[in-house]
């Protein structure tokens, strides 16, 4: 809002006041959203487990490298207590880009529990599996280091910017802007 | 008090050192030339010479003398307008007044100098001073009595109240035989030049300046002591202390004190008693006089006011009968006349007398009203007002200090020019305390008759009570005395006789030279914004008035002489301006903004060498630019406020920061991974088919 909104004036306008989002109201450091109490992340799990069990029934093999495969997924449900749960997603997701060339590779490779156990064998589809799995970790840490970096410098950026607009002031208005005295 | 007399310096004894003194350009007053015999107490007369128009070829001009006062007291302009105007046979010509120009003079005194050119009488003074001659009865009344009873009727028609009626200021012409001719009034305050016993009861306990411009029982009276003067050969009176005279009048009426030892033809006495009567009610009137001159009966009135109560009043040690003496005696004794108040002594002697019930009750009204407390009515306030209702029609008594209602101009104007500070603080004393409308209100037909007075005087309060430039005691000063020029030291009092004159004088007291000259003082403001009246008061009320105190003097000082300017077209006073732009800064200083400051500035800078105040008051007296300084002033520390706040919270919020982070980053990561799966996904998918 600028000073002489509903009167007309010739001063300089005043610089306008950071957008809300950016300054917000005194950290809600201390005061994270209320996280949902922690229950195993039992949907995660249990959805986990579904397709585990089901695919155990439609196929072994597949159901084995499942097995192998997914334990990155269920740490990560585990112990991923966040809203949204998206280190879940995330390491999930990339665990299963890691096992899909080895799935495809034992669907269209005749499906079966030597061919399954073959490519268990293979420490490369290992790499491929953990790799992924490790890669979403190392995702969700460069992200999240990454925003908060940039959070940061905007929030002095800001800091900065407000500063030099309340010294525009004193030098418009005098020391008495401050709502102090000047040998305060 | 009649012994309280001032000691007004007239600087007499210097003016036959000064040389020649023109007035107006015409008259060239001889220094030289003294005339004692025309001299009166307050006035020295000396001959005059024409300058015959051209103000260079001088004229002898046996017709004419020059009285020269140096009080610098304020002139009777009324009065002088009036009998420049009047051609009366037996009343003094006055030919010109006018302010001494001082560049003619050698000495360089602090005061006005004025002057009066008056017809010249060839026959001298009525009387030779120290005469003991009396005159008969027949020649009074056929010389004086009925001359001047029709001089005195036309000037109190045009509403002219002589109050200078001795034997001294009576003269004749060329002929000895002629009628007399009363002398001028104007060359002093009124009654100034009266000895106590000319001047009537309800005045003569005043000091002789305070005694007041007075009205027309007042001249009766004093006429009427000249008669008894004349008839007596000696001043009645004349040989007695003046303090023991009074007393004497208050207690046995002023016809007894004066006149009782006198001889006087029975035929007189009425006429005597009838003029000297006490009560000014019961005083004859001029028509009443001319009756009596036509040996028509006119009644004489019973002093009432002198009646005797059966017992007397104690009070420091003496035994006074007579309310007026009992207000006399506490204006003496102010301390003492506290504590008889308080005491109810007073009201129970007052009670004693069924004459004196309306004074009972406003006694016992004002003692009750003191003791209420509160400060409704000080101590001070009390004793003043309980002298008025001993003493109805006298003058207004505080703390020794004794003055008519109508005196109270001249007194302040004496004690501003004399330096007597005191006294100044006791008129302004009274000023505050109301007493003048008090005294208006103490008699119900004066109520109605004084409003206007009343109103003036209401006024006058509210000026007193205000501090600011343009008020106090010195806005009372000059508006009460209109003829009053400025007492500013800055300037010479011949430059301070009128607005505009003064606002010349203060631009050329201005040197460029001086660092920083003082441009105006109270004593300008106040004189200003007396003869503004009531514009000044209306423009003051809506100046746009700076929140520091040092500029609103300012602020006021510019609005005042800018009405001044543009009112009476003064020239640009442009030595004037520069000596008050340091002050105009700090008016521009008051505003918040820099910018509107600078902008100020640069508008001030070309008015300043213009010298004309009014553009300088249309560029600083700008109500809405002030408003709207102050609004966005206000918007400017909220706003810095609220900067404050977030940046606080900027500082603060780095915890939240990393959780925002967190989640952000978690969510993007998420979807990164989740499109990861699906190009995955499918490129498997394509691979496999191709």
């Amino acid at each position: 809002m600028k000073p002489t909104a509903s009167k007309p004036s010739t001063l300089p306008p005043a610089p306008d006041p950071p957008d809300a989002a950016d300054t917000a109201q005194p950290a809600p450091a201390s005061a994270p959203a209320p996280r949902r109490r922690s229950s195993g992340n039992a949907g995660g799990l249990l959805l986990i487990t579904s397709i585990v069990v089901v695919t155990a029934f439609l196929s072994f093999p597949t159901f084995i490298l499942l097995v192998c495969g997914l334990p990155p997924s269920l740490v990560a449900a585990l112990i991923d207590n966040r809203p949204g749960r998206h280190a879940t997603y995330c390491v999930l997701s990339a665990n299963l880009a890691g096992i899909v060339p080895a799935l495809t590779a034992l669907w269209f490779g005749g499906n079966s529990v030597a061919f399954a156990m073959m490519l268990l064998s293979d420490v490369y589809v290992w790499l491929e599996i953990y790799g992924t799995a490790a890669l979403g970790w190392a995702l969700i840490w460069l992200l999240v280091n990454g925003t908060e970096f940039s959070l940061e410098l905007r929030a002095r950026y800001r800091i900065g910017k407000l500063r030099a607009a309340q010294n525009a002031m004193v030098v418009e208005w005098g020391i008495g802007v401050e709502g102090r005295a000047a040998g305060d | 008090m009649a012994n309280q007399a001032e000691a007004v310096d007239t600087g007499s004894d210097d003016l036959d050192r000064r040389g020649d003194m023109i007035l107006n350009g015409r008259y060239k007053i001889v220094g030289a030339a003294p005339l004692p015999a025309f001299d009166t107490p307050t006035a020295r007369a000396f001959r005059v010479e024409d300058l015959d128009n051209s103000g260079v070829e001088p004229v002898f001009a046996p017709g004419l003398f020059a009285r020269v006062n140096e009080t610098g007291l304020p002139s009777r302009d009324w009065e002088i307008d009036v009998l420049r105007e009047l051609q009366l046979a037996h009343l003094m010509d006055l030919i010109d007044i006018g302010t001494i120009d001082r560049a003619t003079e050698t000495g360089a005194p602090d005061r006005a100098v004025r002057a009066v050119i008056l017809d010249y009488p060839l026959g001298g003074r009525l009387i030779a001073p120290g005469s003991t001659t009396a005159m008969p009865l027949q020649e009074v009344m056929e010389r004086v009595i009925a001359p001047l009873c029709t001089t005195l009727e036309t000037l109190h028609e045009s509403n002219v109240f002589h109050r200078a009626i001795h034997p001294d200021n009576l003269f004749v012409g060329a002929s000895p035989d002629e009628e007399v001719i009363l002398g001028e009034c104007v060359s002093c305050a009124a009654g100034h030049n009266l000895a106590p016993a000319f001047q009537p009861l309800e005045r003569a306990s005043a000091a002789p300046l305070g005694c007041g411009a007075g009205d027309r029982a007042a001249d009766v009276f004093s006429f009427g002591v000249t008669i008894a003067a004349l008839l007596a050969g000696k001043i009645p009176g004349a040989d007695v202390d003046p303090d023991v005279l009074l007393h004497a009048r208050m207690e046995r009426g002023s016809l007894t004190v004066l006149c009782g030892f006198l001889r006087f033809p029975r035929h007189i006495e009425r006429l005597l008693a009838g003029m000297l009567a006490d009560d000014p009610a019961d005083r004859w009137t001029l028509a009443q006089v001319k009756d009596w001159l036509d040996g028509r009966h006119v009644t004489v009135a019973a002093d009432r006011g002198l009646d005797k109560p059966v017992r007397s009043f104690p009070f420091v040690e003496q035994k006074i009968q007579n309310p007026i003496a009992i207000a006399e005696a506490f204006n003496r004794h102010w301390s003492e006349a506290v504590l008889e108040i308080q005491s109810g002594r007073l009201e129970k002697w007052l009670a004693a007398d069924r004459h004196r019930l309306l004074a009972t009750e406003s006694v016992i009204s004002l003692r009750e009203n003191n003791a209420s407390g509160g400060g409704k009515l000080t101590n001070d306030a009390l004793v003043s007002r309980v002298c008025m209702a001993l003493d109805p029609q006298g003058p207004i008594r505080f703390k020794g200090i004794t003055v008519a209602i109508d005196a109270i101009g001249v007194m302040l104007a004496f004690a501003f020019i004399e330096g007597r500070q005191e006294l100044a603080t006791s008129l302004a004393a009274i000023l505050d305390h109301g007493l003048p409308t008090a005294w208006i209100a103490s008699v119900s037909e004066r109520r109605k008759e004084m409003t206007g007075e009343s109103n003036d005087f209401i006024r006058l309060r509210q000026y007193l009570k205000n501090t600011k430039l343009g008020n106090g005691l010195e806005r009372c000063l000059y508006d009460m005395n209109p003829s009053l020029g400025c007492l500013c030291p800055l300037i010479d009092t011949t430059m301070s006789g009128d607005a505009a004159a003064l606002l010349t004088g203060l631009n050329e007291h201005c040197s460029p030279s001086d660092d920083e000259p003082p441009w105006t003082d109270r004593h300008v403001g106040a004189y200003l914004a007396a003869h503004m009246h009531p514009r000044s008061d209306a423009l003051l009320a809506s100046l746009a008035m700076p929140a520091n105190a040092q500029a609103s003097e300012t602020m006021i000082g510019v609005a005042l002489v800018s009405l001044a300017q543009d009112r009476l077209a003064v020239p640009l006073l442009p030595r004037l301006t520069r000596a008050a732009e340091p002050r105009l800064s700090e008016i521009i200083d008051t505003y918040n903004s820099e910018t509107r400051r600078k902008a100020l500035r640069a508008a001030l800078e070309p008015q300043l060498n213009k010298g004309d105040f009014t553009a300088l008051m249309k560029l600083l007296n700008d109500n809405e630019q002030q408003e709207q300084d102050r609004y966005d002033y206000y918007q400017a520390r909220d706003l810095h406020r609220r900067m404050d706040i977030q940046i606080t919270g900027l500082n603060s919020g780095q915890a939240a920061r990393r959780f925002k982070a967190a989640v952000l980053g978690r969510k993007i990561a998420a979807w990164i991974a989740f499109c990861g799966l699906v190009a995955v996904s499918f490129a498997m998918l394509v691979g496999l088919t191709t």
